[in-house]
């Protein structure tokens, strides 16, 4: 993978003592929408804001797009949403997107041209001669989007790039990630909105107390955590046999709470592990009722991962429905 | 393109609030109404001669008419532009370097490849050409008034752009150190206030304390009375001295315009409706600094609040 952002180590110590990162280490492959998820105070504005110079590293031994962290000139290369953006008030969607294409040293036809595309690509073409004090949050958002790709950037920064925006809105965001990613550009995104990252990163990196404990592809990471539910008609709880087969396959064995039936969890993706499983299940003449493969979402990953620190590495697949454990 | 664009959008910025179109409707009134002073056969008026002021000797192509217009021009200027201009655009201005560095503001220039520097110093610059603007046009109507009025091309009126740039910028430095440090425009400009309020009075202090001033005014007192008197206002002239090496002297710079404009206008506006021919205004050099003086202490004074604030703002998180 060609890397597009290399960080070896990255440390931030505020003035008042509160360490931000510690010695962070990752990699953004080029032309891949990378997701950066943690929980509040975790560091990922924190790191975003060190890679466009807005906060001063402790430490900082990186490079992006083959230049140092903090190289000028490679920001104009670089496209930057911030999570709060706040505009000045007497500028119109044009303006704003004109002073980012001067600020980054766009061609005056250009800007002009792509100005306009862009705004029509985030829907925000009807006003784009309005007053920016005039409009919502998600209509702030989108226009902050235009202006940061009027350069055509080769890595976007997204700081919560569908916050405050309507789902049509967010589906315009969406497919215009996916074609950024497309045409060979990086994002990198920065949300709390886990679903909107599950829909669109190839990859994601999990920040805890200024360190990464989960990086990878979110299939592979999700994949980790796939299982087996089997759901019999009956109570088998007192059944040694199957108990004892599943305990052996590091599953569990509950009663959902009307006692009805018997839910069988086993922690594996893998379809081969559940079929002597079931084999039981048809000697005892049992109703299999259903057998489901479940994968882990990414916001029980990141539940997972938050709540353990970063310690556990395998979830310990709990049913879903209220059970009494055996 | 970068430096014009940042300088072009501070001054967009301030051009967008109210009291920039209040300071310059204001200097269009007030150039107007100087437009509309002039002088005929019977004497002189206002508005264009609705208010009409019969005089014995102040005619249309007198030597009196053109006092009359330079001087008036000269407290123009001077209680206008140099003064309550100034405040006000302090009003507009204080809030340039807080706003822009309110978070998710400073994130879209900074993160863009322009550094630190340019943007502190567009944002600066910004600020001076609000002044500068100001001062233009109201320099602009006068300039064309005294062409129509008295056919000359009075060139120096202009010194009042540079002047009013340079008493605006000794004391928008402090306001910007103050903006850098405390984040916030009210109690940058707050604290600004102050500071021109006690600069102001230690200027007016120390002038009033100046010894040649001080004895002429006391002429007629007894001599013991004097004495004592004499040796107290020495003691505080020279403590205000001391205390103005280290400050601007912005009433020092206001003047300037007319140490440099002194020629035109020897007579003071009461003279003038007196027909008193003696030279009025500074009939002998009591300025204590040379122009060069003045000059630089404002500006180093300058450029050590400049050199702070930018060392807080380079270093800064955002």
């Amino acid at each position: 993978m060609d890397a597009a952002i290399h960080l070896h180590s990255v440390s931030k110590t505020y003035r008042t003592g509160v360490k931000a990162l510690r010695g962070l280490a990752m990699q953004v492959g080029q032309g891949e929408i990378f997701g950066l998820l943690g929980p509040n105070g975790a560091g990922k504005s924190t790191l975003v804001r060190i890679l466009l110079r807005l906060v001063h590293a402790t430490e900082c031994r990186g490079t992006m797009l083959g230049q140092p962290i903090g190289h000028v000139e490679t920001l104009r290369r670089v496209g930057y949403l911030p999570e709060h953006v706040q505009y000045a008030p007497h500028l119109t969607p044009l303006d704003l997107i004109d002073l980012a294409g001067r600020l980054t040293g766009v061609p005056s036809a250009v800007r002009i041209k792509r100005g306009k595309q862009l705004l029509e690509a985030v829907g925000m073409e009807r006003w784009r001669n309005d007053r920016l004090a005039t409009f919502s949050k998600g209509m702030k958002q989108r226009v902050g989007l235009a202006q940061a790709l009027i350069n055509d950037p080769d890595i976007v920064f997204l700081d919560e790039p569908t916050d405050g925006v309507d789902p049509v809105g967010r589906k315009d965001i969406r497919t215009l990630m996916l074609d950024l990613r497309s045409r060979g550009k990086t994002v990198f995104v920065n949300s709390h909105l886990l679903g909107e990252l599950e829909m669109v990163c190839d990859r994601v990196a999990i920040l805890c107390r200024g360190q990464v404990v989960k990086e990878g592809k979110i299939s592979d990471l999700t994949r980790q955590q796939a299982r087996y539910t089997v759901v019999v008609e009956g109570d088998f709880l007192l059944q040694e046999g199957l108990v004892t087969l599943a305990m052996s396959l590091g599953g569990s064995v509950a009663l959902n709470p009307e006692h009805s039936h018997t839910v069988i969890t086993i922690p594996s993706g893998r379809p081969q592990v559940v079929q002597p499983l079931i084999d039981e299940i048809r000697k005892l003449g049992a109703v299999i009722e259903s057998v489901t493969p479940a994968r882990q979402t990414l916001e029980e990953l990141f539940l997972d991962v938050v709540l353990t620190g970063g310690q556990k590495n395998a979830h310990q697949p709990q049913p879903e429905a209220q059970l009494t454990q055996f | 393109m970068q430096f014009a664009a940042l300088i072009s959008d501070t001054y967009r910025s301030l051009k967008s609030r109210g009291l920039y179109w209040v300071m310059l409707w204001m200097s269009i009134v007030l150039g107007v109404i100087y437009a509309s002073l002039g002088c005929n056969e019977t004497g002189w008026y206002l508005f264009f001669g609705v208010l009409k002021f019969p005089s014995s000797f102040l005619h249309a192509g007198t030597e009196w008419e053109k006092s009359l217009l330079m001087t008036t021009l000269d407290g123009l200027l001077d209680y206008w532009m140099l003064t309550w201009a100034l405040v006000m655009a302090m009003f507009s201005a204080s809030t340039v370097f807080p706003d822009s560095m309110r978070q998710g503001a400073i994130d879209l220039v900074l993160s863009k490849p322009v550094s630190r520097f340019k943007v502190f110093f567009a944002k600066y610059c910004g600020a001076m050409m609000f002044v500068a603007v100001q001062a233009l046009v109201l320099a602009g109507i006068c300039f064309l008034s005294l062409f129509l009025r008295l056919q000359i091309l009075y060139w120096p009126v202009f010194w009042v752009v540079g002047l009013a740039v340079l008493i605006f910028s000794f004391i928008f430095c402090f306001n910007v150190l103050m903006g850098v440090l405390t984040g916030n425009s009210m109690a940058a400009l707050l604290l600004t206030m102050l500071f021109w309020s006690c600069l102001w009075l230690v200027q007016k202090v120390h002038a009033a304390s100046d010894p040649r001033i001080f004895n002429q005014s006391l002429r007629n007192a007894e001599q013991q009375d004097l004495k004592s008197m004499t040796s107290s206002v020495e003691m505080v002239h020279k403590v205000t001295s001391q205390t103005l090496f280290y400050l601007p002297h912005t009433q020092e710079t206001a003047d300037l315009f007319r140490r440099f404009t002194r020629a035109a206008t020897p007579h003071t506006f009461q003279q003038i409706l007196e027909g008193n021919r003696q030279p009025g205004i500074a009939p002998i050099p009591v300025y204590e600094r040379s122009i060069l003086d003045v000059i630089t202490s404002g500006l180093v004074f300058q450029g050590i609040l400049l050199g702070l604030a930018y060392w807080r703002f380079a270093r800064r998180d955002f």
